[in-house]
C-alpha cells in the first residue's frame, strides 16, 4: 500500500517544482497524471510499482489527490527551525534588491531564495530585545534548507512578500518612472517610429539598470559607499528618495 | 469480401491487417465528404483508378453495405502469440487489465503517430526475452510487426483501450 498526500501540506517545495514542471511540459494528460502520480508518492515513474498498477487502481489514487487542482492554502509561518521571519519593514535596501532581482529572473525557483533572506538566525539582546544576524551568510546554502519545507511554507511567504512589496510600491509611487509602453504603434512611420523605437530601447536599457543607476545616484557616484547604502533600511533608502525628490534635488 | 468491377474488394476487419485497418479508420474520420472517402478507401484497398472511375452509385452502396455489417470484433483477448520466433505476452490473469503506465504510453503515441494502432498493440503486447518494454525503439520495432496482424483478431484491444482513455479522460476534466 502506497502512502499518498492527502493535501498541499505534504507536498514538498522541491516536489512542487517538479509537479510544476511536469504541468508545464505536456499536455498529454494521463502522460502528465501519471508522472505527477510518481512525484507525489516519491518514487521514479520506472518504479516497479507503475508496471502493475491498473488504469482502475490508479484512478482511485487520482480521486484521492483531487486537491492538487485546487489553490494552495495559505498559513504563514513566523519561525522556521532556529529562524524567525524578519518583520518587512526592517529590511535593508540591499535585501529588498536581491529579492526584487532574484524573483525577476526566476520567480518559481528562486521562491526559496526569498526564504532564506527573510528568515534569518535572531537572539535576544541585554535588553531582550530580539536581534537578526547580519546579511552576510551564505543565501544559496540557506536556501536548502527549504527545499523540503511543505509548499505551503514557501507560498504563503510568496504570498505575503507579494502584498507587502504591492503596498510598498503604492506608497511610493511617485518615485516609479511609468514604463514606456511596449506595444510599437503600428500607424506611426518614418521619422517618428524612429523616435519611438529610439525611446522604446532606451527604457528598456534604463529599466534593466534602474536599481544600479538609483544607487549610483545616491551614493553620489561614490562606488566604495555602495555597501553603506545597501547596509540602510529600505525605508530609510525611500524616504530620502522621496524627500530628494519632492525637493527636487538629484 | 465483396467482387464489384471484377476486383474483390475487402469488406470485413478479419480479411484486413492492422495497418489496413487503420489507413481506413484514418479516412473515415477524416473530414472528407461521403463519396470522396469512399473513394480513397477504395485507393487503401487496392483498386486502380480504372476501377474506381468505372464504378457506379450501386456498386458504392453495395459496399458501404457489406462494409457496415462486416464490423464484429472478437470478444476473446488474445493473451499472446509467438510471431518470427519470439513471444509477445499482454497478460497473465484471468483477463486484460489495462495498466496505468500502458496507458500513459498509448495517449502519447496516440497524440502524435497515424499508425497508433499498431503502437498500442506494441505497447500492450511485451516480448517476453525484452526487458525495456518502453524504450522508443522496442515500441517502434513491435509497432513495425505487428502492422501485419490481423484486424479482427486484435482490434478488441483498441476499441476496449481507446473506450477507457476517453471514459477517464471525461472523468478528469469533469
Amino acid at each position: 500500500m502506497v502512502d499518498i498526500p492527502k493535501s498541499w501540506f505534504e507536498i514538498t517545495f522541491n516536489q512542487y517544482i517538479e509537479l510544476f514542471e511536469i504541468e508545464q511540459s505536456t499536455d498529454i494528460e494521463f502522460n502528465k497524471t501519471f508522472e505527477q502520480l510518481a512525484v507525489l508518492l516519491d518514487i521514479s515513474s520506472d518504479d516497479p510499482y507503475f508496471d502493475e498498477l491498473s488504469v482502475d487502481e490508479a484512478f482511485k489514487i487520482f480521486d484521492k489527490i483531487r486537491w492538487l487542482k485546487s489553490p494552495i492554502p495559505k498559513k504563514i509561518e513566523k519561525d522556521f527551525n532556529e529562524y524567525k521571519l524578519i518583520d518587512f519593514n526592517d529590511l535593508t535596501f540591499g535585501e529588498f534588491i536581491d529579492i526584487e532581482n532574484f524573483l525577476a529572473a526566476d520567480p518559481i525557483q528562486n521562491k526559496i531564495l526569498l526564504c532564506s533572506i527573510l528568515y534569518k538566525k535572531w537572539k535576544f539582546d541585554e535588553w531582550g530585545n530580539i536581534i537578526f544576524e547580519p546579511y552576510i551568510y551564505d543565501i544559496n546554502e540557506r536556501a536548502k534548507l527549504f527545499q523540503d519545507c511543505s509548499i505551503v511554507f514557501v507560498e504563503s511567504l510568496f504570498d505575503s512578500w507579494l502584498n507587502f512589496k504591492s503596498n510598498f510600491m503604492k506608497n511610493y509611487e511617485q518615485l516609479f518612472e511609468k514604463d514606456v509602453d511596449e506595444k510599437f504603434d503600428e500607424e506611426v512611420s518614418g521619422a517618428d517610429a524612429k523616435e519611438q523605437k529610439k525611446l522604446m530601447i532606451e527604457d528598456k536599457k534604463r529599466r534593466k539598470w534602474s536599481w544600479e543607476n538609483l544607487i549610483w545616484n545616491l551614493s553620489s557616484n561614490d562606488i566604495t559607499k555602495f555597501e553603506q547604502i545597501f547596509s540602510q533600511k529600505l525605508i530609510l533608502v525611500f524616504n530620502i528618495l522621496s524627500m530628494r525628490k519632492s525637493l527636487g534635488v538629484d | 469480401m465483396i467482387e464489384l468491377k471484377g476486383f474483390n474488394f475487402k469488406t470485413s476487419i478479419n480479411e484486413m491487417t492492422i495497418a489496413e485497418w487503420q489507413l481506413i479508420s484514418n479516412i473515415v474520420y477524416s473530414e472528407d465528404d461521403f463519396v470522396e472517402k469512399y473513394i480513397k478507401i477504395f485507393q487503401a484497398l487496392g483498386a486502380s483508378d480504372d476501377i474506381i472511375d468505372e464504378m457506379e452509385e450501386s456498386d458504392l452502396i453495395a459496399f458501404v453495405d457489406e462494409f457496415s455489417k462486416n464490423t464484429q470484433l472478437s470478444t476473446v483477448k488474445k493473451r499472446g502469440f509467438e510471431l518470427d520466433g519470439r513471444t509477445y505476452v499482454a497478460y497473465e490473469g484471468d483477463e486484460y487489465v489495462l495498466k496505468l503506465k500502458d496507458l500513459s504510453y498509448i495517449e502519447k503515441s496516440c497524440k502524435k503517430e497515424k499508425n497508433f494502432f499498431s503502437l498500442m498493440l506494441a505497447i500492450v503486447f511485451k516480448d517476453t526475452d525484452v526487458i525495456n518494454h518502453y524504450s522508443e525503439w522496442e515500441i517502434n520495432r513491435k509497432a513495425e510487426l505487428f502492422q501485419h496482424l490481423n484486424a479482427g483478431e486484435y482490434l478488441n484491444y483498441i476499441t476496449f483501450i481507446t473506450e477507457k482513455l476517453a471514459k477517464k479522460l471525461e472523468n478528469m476534466n469533469g
